[in-house]
């Protein structure tokens, strides 16, 4: 299965750069490029091929939802891993280690989506977070860097503490820790299964960084390296939607009596929405604007469950689905930019860094602004249509209210990308006094490549958005047909 | 008289480990911290013995009290810390969020444990057979969990690479001594 | 004292009490490794609630999640550890209070 190409590949490239150090490190890139490629090639082949598998009596489940996730958590990965090979060289900090880890935390994301039951479900997720908690950290001499990976790891710890003491709860409901009889605890001991559930939701909402609970993104996000930021932006953030769902629908069901969990999400996701994008509006360093923008995005994304969970309707969870993909290719090519422009010891993180780009590199500054349009959502860009088919699902479903807040604040996420354009677009260096010095120390092949295929994404998959849609509502399919 | 014993000790062991955490709270040195860290996980490890977890309350000893207090008394004594004042009690949002909802938690459990909780198993009813053996836990974790512990090994494997990667003074070696560059070193010659 | 028969409500209750504890401690506490040591308590009341619920309810598998919990706090120990070491050596005090150059 995916996951043990992953554990495979990372453990491999371990031993490798213990025998051949080398300089360039090139060698355990390409097994990293070629470790995620191969699993997300099986994991869409299975996903076509509608293989549905159930391992370890149960604790697993490789079914079409759950490979319809690693295969957008292993395009994610694949675009940070594309990113870091310059970035790293320059801080020197270039090392297979780096790769090992991610690969390890992949391996634990794909996990996620497919356990079935509680203990697996918490394995994975730790398995996820513990090499992320490091990667923050991994320029150690950078102040920030450490203190990042120190707020996060706190954060993280006591998420994790919620996590299990949730499942203690739940599996004394329950009496069993598997998913689908999760339900059963209900009725056996009503009072325990709602506090479990409540601490579950607890520390699923930590990991995504909703509002109430997302003290440490944006710090986390500007203090960690930029590639790190990529890979947390999208592959760390679409894992937990993942196991969330499958939490929600499969193990607590839809009907009345537990249908509690729904206008608790409703409350988050409107608050996620409106702090995100009201607190990335005041924002000047674009790279912290983006951890706003990625919360506010999970506020979209919380839209788009409740949509899928009050019409329990496969093809309202595929819009979802269809809009992690379309938000990983998004935020990849943003965060790239900026590491094309990264400096060895200041990252071309503030909006002013960036004036008078579209002179300079003329390139790059389109790039941006695709990117930039993209995630407002502009007709013609696939974010359009991600933000399009999960507000339609939403109103169908019936959330109105929300979808008008949604809106709303789409027109205000508009202004701070805007504000990134205009600088690069319409302001020249004379505004700012300083010359646009933009330090170009020659592209990475492989930066060059994840930026091109992410501005072709965008294009492509926004017109032609039907094949993603097939394939996300095969595999939304095989999830409903687990929830009874 | 003698199936009060095991309620008895139930009361004395968990007030002491509800002590010992209370402790860790209070407590000003760190060192001291530790120190009743440590009593409330072994008086946790006895209770267990009383719920019949031979195993775990075994497992519990050497895990938590044998390794984990055992390195942050490491750390702490590397750092060398001195005593934390506590005396300014900074009012701040973030802990008056936590606080309520520490306290949020416990009165949503407890009602629920008194009136929900069916008794499925009235009084003490004799444990099954070997129901904490060592040899029930294992058929069960190599049987039914082989996946969740294959996946432990990935964890641990990653929290070592991450705790060399932080922790190590210089990351990238001076001399690179690399077993390849050793073998062919024969054919070079 | 009423000695009624140590239900299950019992074991709960002290693991109630102690994960309160430790959220006390994680929230309070500004030294860092007390901080850590407020998360072993809440894993550990986890634990407790897992194996009361698991003796009570006869369910033997239990005892494999506590086990696995262990390995994932020590695991978590050790990566927590290891970044407070990297955070001591580029400032030279671990209160949470000092590390607050990330303001927004």
């Amino acid at each position: 299965s995916p996951a043990l190409h992953l554990a495979v590949a990372g453990i491999a490239i371990m031993l490798l750069d213990a025998l051949w150090p080398m300089r360039s490190k090139l060698l355990s890139v390409w097994i990293t490029l070629a470790a995620l490629g191969c699993s997300l090639t099986t994991s869409l082949h299975r996903l076509t091929a509608g293989v549905d598998v159930t391992l370890f009596n149960g604790a697993v489940r490789m079914d079409g939802y759950a490979h319809a996730f690693s295969a957008i958590i292993c395009l994610a990965s694949t675009l940070a891993v594309l990113s870091a090979p310059k970035y790293l060289r320059l801080r020197g900090v270039h090392l297979a280690e780096y790769y090992a880890l991610l690969l390890f935390s992949v391996c634990g994301m794909v996990l996620f989506a497919a356990a079935e039951e509680l203990i697996m479900l918490f394995l994975a997720l730790e398995t996820l977070s513990i090499p992320v908690y490091c990667l923050v950290g991994f320029t150690r001499t950078n102040v920030y860097s450490t203190e990042a990976s120190m707020k996060y790891f706190v954060i993280g710890a006591f998420a994790t503490g919620f996590l299990v003491y949730g499942i203690a709860l739940l599996y004394g409901a329950a009496g069993s820790g598997y998913l689908v009889d999760l339900r059963a605890g209900a009725a056996r001991a009503p009072g325990l299964f709602y506090a479990g559930m409540t601490l579950l939701l607890v520390g699923f909402l930590f990991k995504i960084g909703a509002v109430p609970f997302n003290m440490w993104t944006p710090d986390a996000y500007e203090g960690a390296p930029t590639p790190v930021t990529t890979f947390m932006a999208e592959a760390v953030k679409a894992a937990p939607f993942g196991g969330m769902i499958k939490v929600l629908f499969v193990g607590f069901g839809f009907d009345a009596a537990v249908g509690l969990w729904q206008p608790a999400l409703v409350v988050i996701a409107v608050l996620t929405m409106t702090v995100g994008n009201l607190t990335a509006l005041v924002q000047t360093d674009v790279k912290r604007m983006m951890g706003y923008s990625s919360i506010a995005h999970s506020g979209y994304i919380l839209v788009g469950i409740l949509a899928a969970s009050k019409l329990q309707s496969a093809d309202a969870l595929a819009a979802v689905l269809y809009y992690l993909f379309v938000y990983v290719l998004m935020n990849a090519g943003a965060f790239g930019i900026l590491i094309l422009f990264s400096h060895k010891d200041k990252d071309t993180n503030a909006v002013e860094d960036l004036t008078g780009l579209a002179r300079e590199r003329p390139w790059a500054a389109a790039l941006m602004a695709v990117y930039m349009l993209s995630l407002t959502g502009l007709p013609p860009l696939a974010g359009f249509f991600g933000k399009f088919y999960i507000f339609s699902y939403a109103v169908k479903a019936g959330y109105v209210p929300l979808v008008i807040i949604a809106i709303l604040n789409s027109v205000v996420s508009a202004y701070y990308y805007l504000k990134v354009i205009v600088a690069m677009y319409f302001r020249g260096p004379e505004d700012t006094g300083r010359a646009a010095v933009f330090h170009y120390e020659g592209y990475s092949v492989f930066l060059l490549a994840m930026l091109w295929f992410t501005a072709w994404g965008i294009l492509y998959y926004g017109i032609h958005s039907e094949p993603q849609l097939a394939l996300a509502r095969l595999a939304a399919s095989s999830l409903f047909a687990t929830a009874p | 008289m003698s199936h009060l014993l095991p309620d008895i000790l139930f009361y004395v062991f968990s007030a002491l480990s509800v002590a010992g955490a209370v402790l860790v709270l209070v407590n000003r040195n760190p060192m001291t911290c530790a120190m009743s860290l440590v009593v409330s996980v072994l008086s946790l490890a006895i209770l267990y013995l009383l719920l019949s977890a031979h195993f775990l309350a075994v497992a519990q000893m050497i895990v938590y009290a044998g390794a984990i207090v055992v390195l942050f008394i490491f750390v702490i004594m590397l750092l060398n810390l001195t005593d934390e004042e506590l005396g300014r009690f900074r009012f701040s949002l973030f802990k008056t969020i936590g606080a309520f909802v520490a306290v949020a938690t416990l009165l949503a459990v407890a009602p629920d444990i008194r009136v929900s909780i069916p008794a499925p198993a009235a009084g003490d009813a004799g444990a099954p057979a070997g129901y904490g053996s060592t040899k029930a836990v294992g058929k069960l974790l190599f049987g039914e969990f082989l996946l969740p512990f294959e996946l432990t090994s990935i964890l641990i494997l990653s929290a070592m690479v991450a705790g060399v990667v932080l922790a190590k003074r210089e990351l990238q070696p001076k001399k690179t001594h690399s077993l390849v560059d050793w073998l062919l070193g024969f054919f070079r010659t | 004292m009423n000695f009624f028969p140590v239900g299950q409500t019992h074991f709960l209750a002290t693991s109630a009490f102690l994960f309160t504890l430790g959220v006390l401690t994680v929230v309070v506490r500004r030294n860092l490794i007390v901080i850590l040591m407020g998360v072993e308590l809440m894993l550990n009341a986890g634990n407790l609630a897992i194996v009361a619920f698991s003796r009570f309810s006869g369910h033997p598998a239990g005892h494999v999640y506590v086990l696995l919990i262990m390995t994932v706090a020590a695991a978590e120990v050790a990566v927590g550890l290891g970044i407070l070491i990297a955070l001591f050596r580029t400032r030279k005090t671990i209160n949470a209070d000092e590390a607050t150059y990330l303001r927004w």
